[in-house]
């Protein structure tokens, strides 16, 4: 071992290795901490809400935005949403499927439908999803 | 003032924390660019993320002692250095992902920690090997080089096994293969990851150590050294599927076993290559 070596052991941190300890520090006790807590928490199944939050045609369709909100708390995949006029028959209606919606989170998805169909209140449900 | 400030020895210590950001940008960045480690954050359990947190911080101390984020080799200054490894993975993860798009204004709070949490292992396992990314001197690895030790051996190989295992591991890709595998192909995965084994621990031993493994006096620890490295493959393989949620109780033995083959044949190639890229 080199003399040079021998000194750079002894030597105490200077305030650059404090300073960023203890900032590492604190971000490492938190997220542990928060992960620690959030284990500790209920997991609630997805359960879902949906908005129309706006309708606009463009060209010879009607472009519906639906917002989907899942009010639980574990992430629900491949989640299939359904849009109709309220009343209407099947044949009117329009699907969507999200990726992911993940646990008190919002995803948004367009619905379209045929120009031909009287808009009247519409309605969007969730029909189906899978579990991660 | 600022001559007063930046010391030669602040001055050793931001050029190892740079060296550190930018090595963990090398090993971290394809988990930073992998849809599925983004999902993690909503979908793997807090109780998963936090055993993988623990674990890494163990393997980032045998980093800090073989390579490591800092030149300073006490072992205070190694825990300090394992700390500021998973701080700069923290941040950097953080970042990136922000300007990725991943974590936005629609982001839940607990999403965001999740996801910064799983980003920053391997951020930070590349942080904990920049001083031998970038030929920085460090004491232990030109020790390492007059011996052979089984147990750091291991120990660097486990973090070998995690660098190269983690963005296979979190992705769909071990699922499905091992979905289409048979008996036979298993097997095939097994000779071939066993050779592997044999092959690199054999380079490494003439390249690192100047020994000949096959000669009667490193013969047994050659072996013995190889086995070891593959089963800690294997066990790190079974547990980055079990985090990212692959393989768990409801998984048929068959299926999980193949899983684990698949992911071992990435680990075994990371952990018997680690000395190359540790030390």
């Amino acid at each position: 071992m080199t003399e040079s070596r021998r000194t750079r052991k002894a030597r105490a941190p200077d305030a650059l290795e404090l300073t960023a300890t203890w900032i590492s520090g604190v971000l490492l006790v938190a997220i542990v901490g928060f992960l620690v807590w959030d284990a500790r928490q209920p997991s609630r199944p997805p359960s879902f809400e949906t908005v129309i939050e706006s309708q606009e045609q463009r060209g010879s369709y009607v472009y519906v935005t639906v917002a989907v909100r899942n009010l639980g708390d574990a992430a629900a995949r491949a989640v299939e949403v359904r849009v109709r006029p309220e009343g209407r028959d099947i044949g009117s209606e329009a699907h969507f499927t999200l990726d992911w919606v993940p646990g008190r989170s919002m995803r948004r998805g367009i619905a379209v439908l045929p120009q031909n169909i009287a808009l009247g209140r519409l309605q969007a449900e969730v029909v189906g999803y899978a579990e991660p | 003032m600022a001559t007063d400030v930046l010391t030669p020895s602040v001055r050793e210590t931001a050029a190892a924390y740079a060296r550190g950001v930018v090595g963990g940008l090398l090993v971290g960045m394809p988990a930073l660019m992998t849809m599925e480690m983004w999902w993690g954050g909503f979908n793997i359990p807090s109780t998963r993320i936090l055993v993988l947190v623990v674990l890494n911080f163990g393997v980032l101390l045998v980093l800090q002692h073989f390579s490591g984020l800092h030149p300073r080799k006490t072992v205070a200054a190694q825990v300090r250095a394992a700390i500021v490894a998973y701080g700069i993975g923290i941040v950097v993860s953080a970042i990136i992902l922000l300007v990725f798009g991943v974590l936005g204004t629609d982001t839940v709070f607990g999403d965001v920690v999740r996801k910064v949490a799983l980003q920053g292992v391997p951020v930070s396992l590349g942080a904990s090997i920049a001083a031998s990314e970038f030929g920085a001197a460090h004491e232990e690895a030109e020790h390492r080089l007059d011996h052979a030790l089984l147990f750091p051996s291991v120990g660097i190989g486990i973090a070998g096994a995690m660098i190269l295992g983690f963005t296979v591991g979190a992705t769909k890709e071990p699922m499905i293969i091992g979905e289409q595998l048979t008996w036979l192909h298993a097997l095939g995965l097994v000779v071939i990851s066993v050779a592997l084994v044999l092959g690199i621990s054999y380079g490494v031993g003439r390249r690192r150590l100047g020994i000949d493994p096959f000669d009667k006096k490193w013969l047994g620890f050659y072996l013995r050294e190889s086995l070891v490295t593959y089963a800690a493959a294997l066990l790190v393989a079974a547990f980055m599927l079990w985090t990212f949620g692959r393989i768990g109780v409801d998984t048929g033995l068959a299926p999980a076993v193949h899983m684990v083959l698949v992911l071992s044949l990435v680990t075994a190639l990371g952990a018997t290559a680690a000395e190359l890229l540790v030390l």
